[in-house]
Order: structure tokens, then C-alpha cells, then sequence
């Protein structure tokens, strides 16, 4: 075909528009009769398929093919929802704990076989032991919520649902606990006694795992006549108009670079209504969370992908919207607002 | 505090929270290509329940190998390959069963079946001559003049030579202007085969 069309390549950089103006106009003034003709045609084919629109998928097609996806993965659509409201990480002991219900509920039965044989157990007593103990083991993170304390407040954690996400073995691994038998919900609430005794070691354990970063939320009441701001614990189901307030072992640098970043603007601003497009045509991962943060009539830029100290995240600048004017704007400009994967978990915001 | 890119694509972060198990990640990869996935296979296949289907399986191909994505190539064009390939296999399965007759019961009167057959209603000539040239130019010319894909892009995806993809755009182009020659009898579309 080349060999057939040397000016192949050309033609098509000149029917695609590829080379400056200049230039194309020389190069075409000189082409023979046969590479015009192809030229031509090159052309016309390229206007005719640019007549075409590219076909929509309605909102209906699109929920029977996620649907359908989703069912073909196993995935649960309730777990899918469950991850969407549940935004906070899950802390080191949150994700122990029922390792630690497992093993006391071990401790516990064991402890009462003993106490009731007097340390002597019948070959048929031990199995039977051993057998309620691994029925305890297995199911226990997935048959029933744990309570848990994290951020110093009591909090349910839905059972695991995240891990039905994953790769294959990790989802058959996922149904097989699913599918567990009801007595590991029993061998879990006769734990219960068992827990608590785990829960104040795991407590021990978590205040020496606890990272000096500490996350808070402000919440701002949407009355712009009077902002009254509390400070309290961030939790999955907070209120929708929020900011968040930050303290860190490394405040000076983070303002510093929240000030950097604030003072450099440039990004284009778009409204947060039209922020799903957007996220969705860029692959954006936070879109959600930031739509949340800002208010609805806030417009914002996305500033990038990096490493928010050491962990993968996200940045955005939210600045007031048009329909936002300055007497409206309490006094604050733009703001900054930092999450880092997987949960997006807000770490970090700054207004200036 | 710092904040520094780390070199790895948007899709390529998504697969990773996917395979984390974050079920966020599935709708937001659904949601930034289901889309034009959508309009490939439409394009190709010219009929909605076909191309939702082929839509369908690509997804579900690719999300049950995620595990094995490289990301050598971006997700993107590995998804796009995943997709003509189903498209391609669902024409030729279509082909054998219907031997290139009309639905059994096709009327044009009946305007439930003539949507089916015309799919995407708009400019329906164009999407015919489109629908009509050889598989290879066919796609070529999809991917790059319908889906604005880069040419390098639309080589990964064929698994084909960059020389060869511009080869094929190249006549697929022409033969389509052919076609059109043809059918408008007009200046515009320059008459005959498109054969060189």
C-alpha cells in the first residue's frame, strides 16, 4: 500500500490538519492530480464521519450493564453501597478486632472447658471444643457488625465488604464466609463477654499504633447570618456542607504548602454540578468526596495525584462559585482539600 | 507535607484501589470509559442490546484479569482491544448464524425492527457505508476518525504496526468516500470502487 501511495503519510497529514497552515498550503499547491483526488477524498470522509455523534448510552443502559457486570463478578451491589458511605479508614485495631474477638472467644472456651472439667476433658468434649472454636474463628468478621472504638467514640463497622471486590480467590475466599454457617454468629455472641476484655487490649494497642496526624471535622452551619463551628470526631455519615479542620506534628509546612498551592490557581474552576463529567472523562478518583465538601454552588479545580505524606491521594482547590458573592463568602476564599486513597479519606484542609 | 505526581495514570490508580477491594473504584472505571466503550461496539456491531451485550463482556473480561494487568499499555487501549475483539467475534457468530440475510420478519413498515437495524439513527447513509467496509479498515477507521483515538493509540489496540493502522485508515477513508460518491451522486464524495 505504501509503496503504491508515497505520499500517503502526507495526505494524511494534511487531510487531518496536522501541519501548520503555511506549510500545508505550499505542500497542497504542489501535489499532482492523483494525490488531490485522494486528498479529496480523505477529506470528504473525514467530514462525513464527523457528521456522526457519538451515540449515548441512557441512564437505563447504563444501570442494566453495571448491574449485570456487577452480577457476572459477584459483586454485591449492597456491599458497593456500603463502601460509598463508609469513608473513613477502617483503624489498625478496627481491622483486628475481630481476629482478637476469634482468638479471646478460643481463650474464653477453652478457659470454660477447662474450668468445667477441672482440667480433665473427655476425647469427645475436646472435639467438640475445638470444633466451636474454629466455627468462632472463621466467620466471625463477616457474621455480624463489630463494635468498635475508633477516633474515641463507639462506632459499628459493617461487617467486611471490600474484599468482595477483589480478584477471584479473594471473592470465592469472600462467598465461602458468607455462606458460613449461623452458629458462627452464635460462637460470636458468646464472645461477646470475651470482647470486651479484647477490645480494652486492643484499645492499649491502638493508642501505641495511633499516628500523631489526628483528622477532625468542623462542621459549618449553611446559615451564612452566623457560623457557628464545632469540632468533633469525622464520621462516615457526616453532614454534607462541612470542612475540615487539621492538626498535624508538621503544621508550619503543611500551611506552607496549602498557601503555595492556593496562591497558584491556574487550574481551570468548574462548577461542582458539572464536576461528575469531568471526574469521570479525567478517571478522577475523589470526585465524589469533593462534591460532598463543597458547597453546591462552589466550583473546583483539580490540582493533581501525588503522595500526601507518603500516602497516595489528591488534591483540590474549592473556590466560591458565581452565584456566591463576596458579602456571602464569610470572609474565606479558596480552600484546599487533601485526600489520600484508598478510601479518600480527607486528611487536610486550608482556606485562604 | 508534600504533594508530588507519582507517575502512575488515573486508571492505572483505580485498578489498584479495584483489586484493594475498594467497589468505589468499579463504578468510577465504569463511569470514565462504559461510555465510549459503548460507542466502539455500537459502532461496529449497529445495533443497542448487541453492543450492551459486547459492552458487558468486555468489562467482565477485563475486571476478572485486572489482576494481571501490567500496565504496560494503558488500561484504556488494553480495554479497547478487549472490546473490538468481542465485537469482531460477536459479528462473525452473527454472520454464520444469519448468513447475511435480513432478520427473519423484517419489515421497514415496522418501525421496532427498523430501529434495530439502524441503530444509531442519525446520518444513517454514513453509518451504513461505515458498517460496510472490511473488517480491518473498519475498525481502523472507527477508532481514529469516529473515536478521535491517536493513531499510536489505535496501533496498540489492533495489535498492528503504526505504518499499517495509517495503511488501513488511509483505504478505509477512501472506500468510504467511494461509497458515498456512490450513493449521493454527489461532487462531494468522489465516485468508484476505492480500490487503489
Amino acid at each position: 500500500m505504501t509503496e503504491h501511495h508515497p505520499d500517503m503519510e502526507l495526505i494524511i497529514a494534511l487531510a487531518g490538519g496536522e501541519l501548520p497552515h503555511e506549510e500545508a498550503a505550499r505542500i497542497e499547491s504542489r501535489l499532482g492530480p492523483e494525490a488531490r483526488a485522494e486528498l479529496a477524498a480523505q477529506r470528504a470522509a473525514l467530514a462525513a464521519l464527523g457528521e456522526l455523534r457519538r451515540p449515548a448510552m441512557s441512564p437505563d443502559e447504563s444501570r442494566r450493564l453495571r448491574s449485570a457486570v456487577r452480577f457476572e463478578l459477584g459483586l454485591d451491589p449492597g456491599h458497593i453501597h456500603a463502601a460509598r458511605s463508609q469513608r473513613l479508614p477502617r483503624r489498625w485495631f478496627a481491622r483486628a478486632l475481630p481476629a482478637l474477638a476469634a482468638a479471646a472467644s478460643l481463650v474464653a472456651v477453652v478457659a470454660i472447658a477447662v474450668n468445667l472439667t477441672d482440667g480433665r476433658l473427655s476425647e469427645d468434649e475436646a472435639a467438640a471444643t475445638t470444633a466451636a472454636a474454629a466455627a468462632s474463628e472463621a466467620p466471625a468478621p463477616t457474621a455480624a457488625p463489630a463494635t468498635t472504638a475508633a477516633a474515641g467514640t463507639l462506632a459499628v463497622v459493617e461487617p467486611t465488604t471490600t474484599t468482595a471486590m477483589a480478584e477471584e480467590p479473594m471473592l470465592e475466599e469472600a462467598q465461602a464466609e458468607a455462606a458460613a454457617p449461623a452458629e458462627a454468629a452464635d460462637a460470636v455472641e458468646e464472645a461477646e463477654a470475651a470482647m470486651e476484655e479484647a477490645a480494652a487490649f486492643a484499645e492499649e494497642a491502638a493508642a501505641d499504633h495511633t499516628p500523631t496526624t489526628t483528622t477532625t471535622v468542623t462542621t459549618r452551619e449553611t446559615d451564612r447570618s452566623g457560623v457557628t463551628e464545632t469540632t468533633e470526631p469525622f464520621e462516615a455519615e457526616s453532614e454534607p456542607d462541612l470542612a475540615f479542620a487539621f492538626s498535624t506534628d508538621r503544621r508550619d509546612d503543611a500551611l506552607l504548602f496549602m498557601d503555595a498551592v492556593i496562591a497558584e490557581g491556574g487550574a481551570p474552576a468548574i462548577p461542582v454540578a458539572q464536576l461528575a463529567d469531568r471526574a469521570a472523562a479525567g478517571g478522577l478518583a475523589c470526585w465524589g468526596y469533593v462534591a460532598d465538601a463543597a458547597n453546591p454552588d462552589d466550583s473546583v479545580s483539580f490540582f493533581g495525584y501525588g503522595l500526601i505524606d507518603g500516602e497516595e491521594g489528591e488534591a483540590y482547590r474549592i473556590e466560591p462559585g458565581p452565584s456566591r458573592s463576596p458579602e456571602d463568602d464569610d470572609g474565606e476564599g479558596a480552600a484546599i482539600l487533601l485526600f489520600v486513597y484508598p478510601e479518600c479519606r480527607p486528611v487536610d484542609f486550608r482556606t485562604g | 507535607m508534600n504533594l508530588r505526581r507519582t507517575g502512575r495514570s488515573p486508571d492505572d490508580l483505580l485498578i489498584g484501589r479495584y483489586l484493594a477491594g475498594d467497589a468505589h473504584a468499579f463504578d468510577l472505571l465504569m463511569e470514565a470509559h462504559e461510555r465510549r466503550v459503548f460507542a466502539v461496539c455500537l459502532r461496529i456491531l449497529r445495533d443497542r442490546e448487541e453492543a450492551l451485550d459486547a459492552t458487558q463482556e468486555t468489562f467482565i473480561t477485563v475486571l476478572r484479569k485486572a489482576g494481571s494487568f501490567q500496565g504496560r499499555a494503558a488500561f484504556s487501549t488494553w480495554l479497547y482491544r478487549v472490546a473490538v475483539n468481542t465485537c469482531y467475534d460477536q459479528l462473525r457468530k452473527k454472520k454464520r448464524r444469519r448468513a447475511g440475510r435480513l432478520p427473519e420478519g423484517y419489515d421497514p413498515r415496522d418501525t421496532s425492527v427498523n430501529g434495530r437495524l439502524e441503530a444509531v439513527e442519525l446520518r444513517p447513509a454514513i453509518e451504513e457505508a461505515l458498517a460496510e467496509l472490511p473488517e480491518e479498515f473498519g475498525a481502523a477507521v472507527v477508532l481514529s476518525d469516529v473515536e478521535g483515538l491517536p493513531l499510536k493509540q489505535v496501533a496498540e489496540i489492533l495489535d498492528i504496526p503504526l505504518g499499517t493502522v495509517k495503511s488501513r485508515v488511509f483505504r478505509g477513508r477512501k472506500l468510504l468516500a467511494a461509497k458515498l460518491g456512490n450513493l449521493f451522486d454527489s461532487r462531494d464524495y468522489p465516485k468508484g470502487d476505492g480500490h487503489d
